[in-house]
């Protein structure tokens, strides 16, 4: 079963394409590091706001560091923000959305009005809002973002736990004795674990667009580490004699986010149990 | 043969519906309202009614899934809804369910082994695991080999197969059966039947077997109880319902079956109108207004259940 | 044309579906042949191809999953496989239509009755509103709902299964058609409700003169309603004759099998005949008979050649090696 979902994701070339961006950009994060000439916080300030050259390739910024490598750095940042805030985030969110739908009544009733609440602010003043509480820094932004997607996640398990709850295979285990947390582990979970991965994966996209806006904010990562929004923060200021600087990291954050939603869309339709034939 | 292994007093199952406004009264559906029966050691009863008579609600209220409204349950004199935790455990091995669809009652995410050993696993029954469900997989005719497939590899015969190795696999004396067969392919209905024939003089169980097919009902069944509208209008020896059916609504359902041979042209239709809803009952006897012996006393006097012959309970005005 | 009064003459039928685990032959060379006010049974379980066959014959199966690769339906003086899709739309609901086994689903929730019985008036007749539920009623009356001046203005979910399989009914005959399919029309109903649809479409067969070709696993059902029967197995037409000769002299092993394999009201057996396996998977057919796997009469030629489909006595036909002379 498991590889025809492969195989069903395989066929679908736009998801594909997609996957291979991430591949790239993971690669990038992990290995680019060793690969670069300069230090992302060595300054040059004799050489600030170069174009691409051969010794720069992708120019410099404010301070002469190095765009390309700062990019590279600031991958691994974004990455380690994207995932963990996501990470936790849904985890959160999954445990809270099958304790609705399983339990049901006052429980799910409780936890729905809640995730309205947090529903009902846009997205980026909630994170906003949250950062100004805790303070800048990455711990803090990851925290801001997870908070973020809680509600996300926790209303589309909850979903789809509604329609596993009535499954009839939900009433034998019942019947067989089942408690409540063994109905929940290995019955529950296991068949709501697709609608998290592919919302998981598209909210990786959102995760990472509203870091590098807190960044660029002023309110995420702070100086000197590398961020992407920070980077195109920066570059704002010449966009129109250095273009290069501000462009560099746009077109990576664009790149990332189109990756990632990509994919989650070609897993959902891999995973979608209606397009399976059995 | 003689001993009850499972008696129903006054049994009442209400799910409220949801109101309109706020001012409007709350309604019921009575799905099953103030049945009572009682299920012999090692018999067959058939239970059989059209969709919405309650015959479903009554199987699950047996295997503890949903909570009775009112009236009394009890397995071998022990009303299961007076039961402590550990007396409720030791009910959960004396009672299983076979269900309907083949197809949503197997979780999709295990394989066939792990499913027939769930019920072992959580009973704490975990000694020769494994040999345990291979023999339950034989008992059922499943090949050894299908114990690491997934429920999706098989067809519908094979999964309600896995089903019955999973209700058998705790040794139950009683299992309820909610439409066993009803989901299958004719060829196929025959094999589990057989089949389930078989497990039972094997294992000795008695069955409640739910269906609306009165040709199965007949040939699996000892004795049979027929639903309508949250009642038993009738219960008897198989023999006798179908040789001396007393209520007009037993008549009417026993007519309706399309008889499989060409020479006996039937008459068709001889019970009119649709089912009443269940919201919304009539007054009186529930089947006056499909009835054709209908009387004066049908529409307003409810019916009182009675023994009219040995066994033979019925709920009618004409045997008053 | 050779058979007097014929409507629907189908030759070598093949419906293929293409899916990513390989290719199914839903309907694999099938011949029928219908005549004017005929009711013909196509009997067989699911994976057999009868569905596929009726959705074949109004060019509805979906492309490109699914094609009608071969053969020719001959409606009247025409193949249907060479109409356009604008051709078969006149065709449809019209000269011949279907009805559903889902009484729930076929029919629009949002509308009203009355309204879905019209626009079969207005797309084929060009009647008016007026004219359109004034025919609407007749058909509501015709297929027994009472009140069915009332009926017209109310929606699907107002009615019962067995209401609304007879609103399915009555828009099925609005256009007085040469053909009517019925795929499973009872199958979802109750019993009794059951008996009131078949009542219903035997009063029909007498007053109309559609022709009926009924499908069905329900052999009760066919021996109430059909003329002639054809038993279908994995996509093949196994056995062809009128429904006496079918129920009390089958041929084929499978018949006899399917014959078998119903509990009998009115005698007791301990054990149900049976028909022993499965169906084989549509993507690993055996390569002689299709059958073969699940035969009691199984010889050696079975698994190796496929029968071919023969002439009997009486227009009968059967495709068994058994009743092949000459091997």
């Amino acid at each position: 079963m498991r590889q025809s979902v492969l195989k069903r994701f395989m066929k679908r070339k736009i998801a594909v394409l997609g996957a291979v961006i991430i591949v790239l950009f993971v690669f990038m994060a992990l290995v680019g590091p060793y690969l670069c000439a300069y230090d992302p916080l060595d300054i040059d300030v004799l050489n600030k706001y170069q174009s691409s050259s051969r010794e720069h390739l992708l120019g410099t910024d404010n301070l002469g560091r190095d765009t390309l490598t700062r990019l590279v750095y600031g991958a691994r940042i974004t990455f380690i923000i994207s995932v963990t805030s996501v990470f936790i985030g849904s985890l959160i969110g999954m445990i809270f959305g099958v304790i609705a739908g399983y339990f049901g009544g006052k429980t799910d009733a409780v936890i729905m009005r809640a995730t309205d609440v947090l529903l009902a602010f846009p997205g980026l003043l909630l994170a906003i809002a949250i950062v100004a509480i805790l303070g800048t820094g990455i711990i803090n932004t990851i925290i801001a973002i997870a908070i973020f997607s809680i509600p996300y996640l926790a209303r589309i398990v909850r979903g789809s736990v509604l329609t596993i709850r009535n499954s009839e295979y939900i009433h034998a285990a019942k019947v067989i004795g089942a408690s409540h947390l063994r109905t929940i582990i290995f019955h529950i979970v296991p068949n709501s674990l697709s609608q998290v991965i592919v919302n998981t994966t598209l909210n990786l996209g959102t995760a990472i667009l509203t870091s590098s806006a807190l960044s660029f904010l002023g309110l995420g990562v702070q100086p000197p580490d590398p961020e992407w929004g920070a980077m195109l923060s920066k570059a704002r200021e010449v966009m129109r004699s250095t273009p290069i600087a501000a462009l560099a990291p746009g077109i990576a954050i664009t790149l990332v986010v189109m990756g990632f939603s990509l994919m989650g869309d070609g897993l959902r339709d891999a995973l979608d149990p209606r397009s399976r034939n059995d | 043969m003689n001993e009850n292994i499972l008696t129903i007093k006054n049994l009442k199952k209400y799910f409220p519906v949801k109101k309109d406004t706020f001012f409007e009264r709350r309604k019921y559906v009575k799905a099953v309202d103030g049945i009572s029966f009682t299920i012999r050691e090692g018999e067959t009863l058939g239970l059989v009614g059209e969709s919405g008579c309650g015959k479903s609600t009554v199987g699950k209220v047996i295997v503890k899934l949903l909570e009775p409204t009112a009236g009394t349950v009890s397995f071998r004199d022990r009303d299961i809804y007076q039961m402590d935790n550990t007396e409720t455990a030791a009910l959960r091995k004396e009672i299983q369910m076979i269900f309907q669809d083949p197809y949503s009652s197997l979780d999709p995410r295990q394989k066939t082994g792990k499913i027939i050993m769930e019920p072992l696993i959580i009973n704490k029954q975990k000694e020769n695991l494994n040999e345990t469900v291979l023999k339950l997989m034989r008992d059922v005719g499943l090949l050894e080999e299908f114990f690491d497939r997934y429920p999706h590899e098989f067809s519908g015969g094979q999964r309600q197969r896995i089903g019955i190795a999973r209700a058998l696999a705790l040794n139950p004396s009683l299992i309820v059966c909610d439409e066993p067969v009803s989901a299958l392919d004719v060829s196929i209905q025959a094999q589990i039947v057989n089949m389930m024939q078989d497990i039972q003089a094997q294992y000795n169980l008695t069955y409640l077997f739910i269906s609306h097919d009165l040709g199965i009902v007949r040939h699996i069944s000892n004795r049979i109880a027929v639903m309508y509208l949250g009642r038993i209008v009738e219960i008897a020896e198989k023999k006798t319902l179908f040789s001396k059916p007393l209520h007009p609504y037993t008549l009417g359902l026993l007519k309706a079956i399309p008889i499989p041979n060409p020479n006996e042209i039937q008459e068709q239709g001889l019970l009119q109108g649709d089912i009443p809803s269940p919201i919304d009952l009539p007054e009186g006897c529930r089947f006056h207004t499909r009835c054709e012996r209908r009387m004066d006393i049908c529409t307003k006097e409810h019916p009182i259940y009675r023994e009219v012959e040995d066994n033979h309970f019925v709920e009618c005005h004409l045997y008053d | 044309m050779n058979t007097p009064n014929e409507i629907l003459r189908i030759n070598d039928l093949k419906t293929k579906f293409f899916l990513e685990e390989g290719t199914v032959f839903a309907v694999d060379g099938v011949d029928i042949s219908l005549r004017e006010k005929e009711t013909l049974a196509i009997v067989g379980e699911s994976g057999s191809g009868k569905s596929v066959t009726a959705l074949s014959i109004l060019k509805l199966i979906q492309e490109p999953t699914g094609r009608i690769t071969d053969g020719e339906i001959h409606y009247r003086d025409r193949n249907l496989l060479d109409l356009s899709e604008k051709e078969m739309r006149k065709i449809r609901g019209n000269e011949i239509s279907m009805i559903f086994q889902e009484p729930m689903t076929s029919l629009n929730p949002v509308f009203t009755i009355g309204k879905q019985i019209r626009e079969v008036y207005k797309y084929h007749q060009g009647l008016n509103k007026r004219a359109g539920n004034r025919k609407a009623a007749e058909m509501l009356d015709l297929v027994g709902i009472p009140n069915s001046e009332k009926c017209i203005h109310n929606y699907p979910f107002q009615l019962s299964g067995g209401m609304r399989q007879r609103v399915m009914i009555a828009m099925a005959l609005a256009c007085n058609p040469r053909i009517l399919m019925a795929d499973e029309p009872t199958t979802a109903l109750d019993v009794t409700i059951q008996s009131q649809i078949i009542k219903l479409l035997m009063d029909l067969k007498k007053e109309m003169r559609t022709a009926i070709i009924l499908i069905t696993h329900d052999l009760g059902v066919v021996a109430q309603l059909a003329e002639n029967v054809m038993v279908m197995y994995m996509g093949k037409a196994v056995e062809y004759g009128d429904v006496k000769s079918i129920f009390h002299n089958p041929y084929h092993p499978y018949t006899k099998g399917l014959l078998n394999s119903i509990p009998q009201i009115n005698d007791d057996h301990d054990r149900l005949k049976i028909i022993k396996g499965i169906i084989p998977s549509p993507f690993k057919l055996p390569a002689g008979c299709k059958y073969a796997t699940r035969c009691d009469d199984v010889m050696d030629i079975c698994a190796k050649k496929e029968p071919a489909y023969q002439e009997k006595e009486n227009g009968r036909k059967v495709r068994c090696w058994k009743y092949t002379e000459g091997i």
